[in-house]
């Protein structure tokens, strides 16, 4: 047993359904422990999709914990430090604390850095020496050179769709993933999702598919992005406990995608016609 | 109070572009027409027309679904088919030119009936697609049917035109049988028998046209024989051949008789009385055919042009309004721009600006040295750093022995100062900036070879090899000097160029983005903008605000930098109006103040003054004389605007 997150896991098989063939890309690079980059819209299944190849890989090894998954959603003031870890105090001394990333290097996760470029360009320098053959980590403050487990895994995505310092990922680390595209699924394959996710009627989320897929086509009109399967979720969700479907969906996507009064009218009206 | 379109239209024109997935243009019908389903006509694909005021229902939300209904219906008009099978190039005339109407021995009429069908069996297919739909359209067809009643005091005129019009519009067999008194229910229960595949799922323009050329036919072979009043509308007079032939085999419609009607009553009649009977039947077939033709008249408006949309993937798109100072009304969703970022290729573009401009360059850059702040800040009480901040220590431990919480964040870190001004350099893209930034002299001649010396040697003329420097040449050198002055100081800066061909294709160049480095790439962005066509000014600066105003920064400065008023193809009504453009440049720089964005226009055009004192707010412009002054010029205007400081404030 050579980990200690299993809660990080899922116990059962998380549900995703596979839209072409990355679960298979995501496996053979796991065997040859090449890093991988996930691109996609905000909600399109990147997140849940590394759940499930965690969970995946985990069931190779029934005796052991398998492997495990440490997530980091990044953000502006995300630090190479609050990626490796730093002192802290401690009684009357002061302690080291292995951040997330360290603590995946040692004990072999799958380390998932969720939206990178979020994060300040001193976390880039940190991921560069993870990514090649070396598979080590340097800790300038501990005097330290972590090498990674063999299980270790470094994944990281980002949304094309809005971040547009995506420019700044150097070709030098964006060079070092093996990258994975991602897009929001087909209608039917969306409706399935949906229903599997939410637990509502087949119809319902047929319908809450139909809305997803109308109101992705505004493009840059007070939208950032369409609707997410995330949300469509939410909304079948909401119905499946008893809310009137109208009302759902003015709560989990009318409300949640715009804050602009027009956007919100129009994408209510897509609702409203395709809701019975 | 009715509902105004302009009320609804943005709202509308969103919905309508989620449905269609393409940029749908709402605009407002001339005079009296309300648009479908009072007219029956087949609209033009990518533009709803509504009636600029919703006169039908009696309170505003149900005028907004009356809108959202007829939007509904002309883009199901698109989705399911009337227009041809592939929604991304919608075809106006797919329904009248189907093969099968085309080769009908009645094309005219089969092309008119045609139309009328695919309205209902669209709606058919509307209701099953749209559910949340279907009572909004029953309830906008309803009010339809009784205007159409109350327009006709006499019911009984309806033919069987009348009755496929009402059928259109979504009546039952009773009303239609009640408000056609000319036909029969019985006639009205086969002519909806007739057209039943319509609402089959899975009917197709196809069917439609089948359906119409069947109706045409008969149609069209009572307008050439006198009909009884009391005859069945399907079946026409035999002519003499089937007359005479009494074993020819009547014809048959999907079921409905079209045997000969029982002509005893009018074997006594004679010719002149049936003449009469013709003319005085107050709707003959041949006038329900013009009828017909009225209420199915394809609009004549020129057909819209094609949205590039997809042309190119790199390109995004934007609808802004646009102020018409005639009407003093904002047209929503007028201007499209199409923002494409720049690709070039000369890698020495900043080199050799640098090189030319070597003595300025220095200038600028001490002048601007002079704004740098502080290269590093302490940032105090940060959870790491390079150095431990005693204060917060003490103040942690204190806290710890008083038994109080205390704050761990025990370091200081020093962070790169940021200035907070943010600048967007806007450069007029129009053919005019293509023109010599210096007149051209007269060629010279080279001195040592004098024509005298030798009659017989063809006289040298020396030509300055040099490439002539254009308008477009100098603005690229002076935006350029800045952008390397100002990443210097580490104010963040971007470069857009703009031009326009009508008011659908503004076109929006990035060289520069704010969060773009200055890479080598980025400096042959900016140095492959050219000239292009007009001066679209207003939906640039709108673009160019609304980007800035994103900008997290206490100034945000807009420096437009043109050489002539703005003016494009269709900038007004009337293209020789400068005042529109004018007028509407003066809002755009409006509304981009209430975003909080400061705007600064700087004119090579000798007559800006004229100009620009009605666009700009006083303060707010500058005439350079000299084309090849605009470098310093530029720098002088950025130290005076940035120390200054914001002079607007964004609108809460």
């Amino acid at each position: 047993m050579h980990r200690s997150t299993p809660d990080l896991v899922a116990a059962d098989e998380p549900y995703y359904l596979p839209v072409d063939d990355e679960v298979e890309i995501f496996e053979a690079a796991f065997a040859a422990r090449l890093p991988v980059l996930l691109k996609g819209p905000t909600g399109c299944g990147k997140t849940r999709f590394v759940e499930y190849m965690a969970w995946r890989l985990s069931q190779r090894d029934p005796v052991g914990s398998g492997v495990g998954l440490t997530t980091v959603a990044c953000h502006e003031d995300l630090t190479a430090t609050d990626l490796v870890g730093r002192y802290l105090l401690s009684g009357e001394e002061t302690v080291w604390m292995d951040g997330p990333l360290t603590r995946a290097v040692r004990q072999g996760d799958i380390c998932y850095l969720d939206e990178v470029v979020e994060a300040r360009k001193d976390t880039t320098v940190v991921i560069h020496s993870l990514t090649d053959h070396r598979r080590i980590l340097p800790i300038e403050k501990t005097n330290e050179q972590v090498r990674a487990h063999d299980d270790f895994l470094l994944v990281i995505s980002y949304n094309p769709g809005y971040q547009s310092v995506v420019k700044d990922l150097k070709p030098s680390t964006r060079q070092r993933f093996v990258s994975i595209e991602f897009d929001y699924p087909d209608v039917e394959s969306e409706a399935a999702i949906v229903q599997a996710e939410s637990g509502t009627t087949a119809a319902i989320a047929l319908q809450l598919a139909r809305i997803g897929a109308k109101t992705r086509q505004l493009h840059e009109r007070g939208i950032e992005e369409g609707v997410s399967t995330r949300l469509l979720v939410y909304a079948g969700t909401l119905i499946a406990g008893g809310i009137a479907p109208r009302r759902a969906c003015q709560s989990a996507i009318v409300q949640a995608i715009s804050d602009d009064r027009d956007v919100q009218i129009a994408v209510a009206d897509i609702v409203d016609v395709i809701i019975p | 109070m009715n509902l105004t379109l302009s009320e609804a239209q943005r709202s509308l024109g969103l919905f309508a572009e989620s449905l269609a997935g393409a940029i749908i243009r709402i605009e407002a019908l001339d005079g009296d027409e309300r648009g479908w389903p009072w007219e029956l006509a087949l609209p033009e694909p990518l533009v709803i027309h509504l009636a600029p005021v919703m006169n039908e229902g009696n309170d505003n939300e149900l005028q907004r679904r009356i809108y959202r209904t007829q939007v509904l219906h002309q883009l199901a008009l698109v989705e399911f088919g009337s227009f041809g099978g592939d929604p991304d190039r919608p075809d106006p005339t797919a329904a009248t030119t189907h093969p099968v109407i085309v080769a009908s021995v009645h094309r005219l009429q089969a092309a008119r009936i045609v139309v009328l069908l695919e309205h209902l069996r669209v709606d058919v297919e509307t209701k099953r697609s749209y559910p949340g739909a279907a009572s909004d359209l029953d309830r906008v067809l309803q009010l339809a049917r009784a205007t159409k009643a109350a327009n006709n005091q006499e019911p009984a005129a309806h033919g069987l035109v009348g009755a496929l019009q009402l059928l259109t519009l979504g009546a039952s067999i009773a009303e239609v049988s009640e408000a056609c008194g000319a036909i029969s229910l019985t006639e009205v229960g086969r002519l909806f028998s007739v057209v039943a595949p319509l609402r089959v799922v899975g009917a197709t323009l196809d069917d439609s046209a089948t359906i119409a050329v069947a109706i045409a036919e008969v149609l069209g072979e009572a307008t050439n024989q006198p009909r009884p009043d009391d005859g069945d509308p399907f079946a026409p007079v035999v002519d003499d051949a089937e007359e005479s032939d009494p074993d020819a085999e009547p014809k048959e419609l999907d079921g409905m008789s079209t045997s000969p009607p029982p002509l005893d009553a009018e074997a006594d009649r004679t010719a002149e009385d049936l003449e009469g009977s013709i003319q005085s039947s107050p709707l003959s077939y041949t006038s329900e055919l013009e009828q017909l033709e009225k209420a199915t008249t394809t609009t004549q408006r020129p057909p819209p042009k094609r949205m590039p949309i997809g042309v190119d993937p790199d390109a995004r798109t934007f609808l802004y309004d646009e102020w018409n100072y005639l009407d003093r009304t904002y047209e929503r969703s007028w201007c499209r721009v199409i923002e494409r970022r720049l690709d070039g290729d000369d890698d020495d573009f900043i080199g050799d600006v640098r090189l030319r401009h070597a003595r300025l360059g220095g200038q600028i850059r001490r002048q601007f040295a002079k704004l740098r702040p502080q290269e590093r800040v302490r940032m105090y009480r940060r959870d790491d750093g390079d150095e431990l901040d005693l204060d917060a220590i003490i103040e942690t431990i204190v806290d710890r022995r008083s038994g109080v919480a205390a704050d761990d964040r025990l370091n200081i870190r020093r962070d790169r100062a940021v200035r907070e001004v943010a600048t967007a350099f806007l450069v007029d893209l129009s053919a005019s900036t293509s023109s010599p930034a210096e007149p051209i002299e007269a060629p010279v001649l080279d001195d040592d070879d004098d024509p005298f010396d030798d009659p017989f040697q063809p006289r040298a003329v020396i030509y300055d090899d040099t490439p002539v420097r254009r308008v477009i040449d100098v603005a690229k050198d002076a935006v350029a000097l800045m952008c390397d002055a100002l990443g210097k100081l580490g104010d963040r800066h971007a470069v857009y160029g703009f031009s326009g061909q009508g008011r659908s294709e503004v076109e929006f160049r990035v060289g520069k983005e704010f969060d773009d480095r200055a890479t080598p790439s980025t400096w042959a962005a900016i140095g492959a903008m050219q000239p292009l066509s007009y001066t679209r000014m207003g939906p640039a600066i709108r673009h160019a605000a609304a980007k800035l105003a994103k900008q997290e920064a206490r100034t945000k400065l807009l420096i437009i930098i043109s050489d002539g008023y703005p003016q494009d193809i269709d900038y007004g009504p009337d293209r020789r109006d400068k005042n529109y453009g004018l007028h509407d440049t003066a809002k755009a720089i409006v509304e981009a103040s209430h975003l909080g964005v400061d705007t600064f226009c700087v004119t090579i055009d000798p007559a800006g003054h004229d100009y620009l004192r009605v666009m700009s707010p006083d303060h707010r412009y500058l005439v350079i004389d000299d084309v090849e002054s605009l470098p310093s010029e530029l720098a002088k205007l950025y130290l005076d605007l940035a120390v200054a400081g914001p002079s607007v404030s964004a609108d809460q």
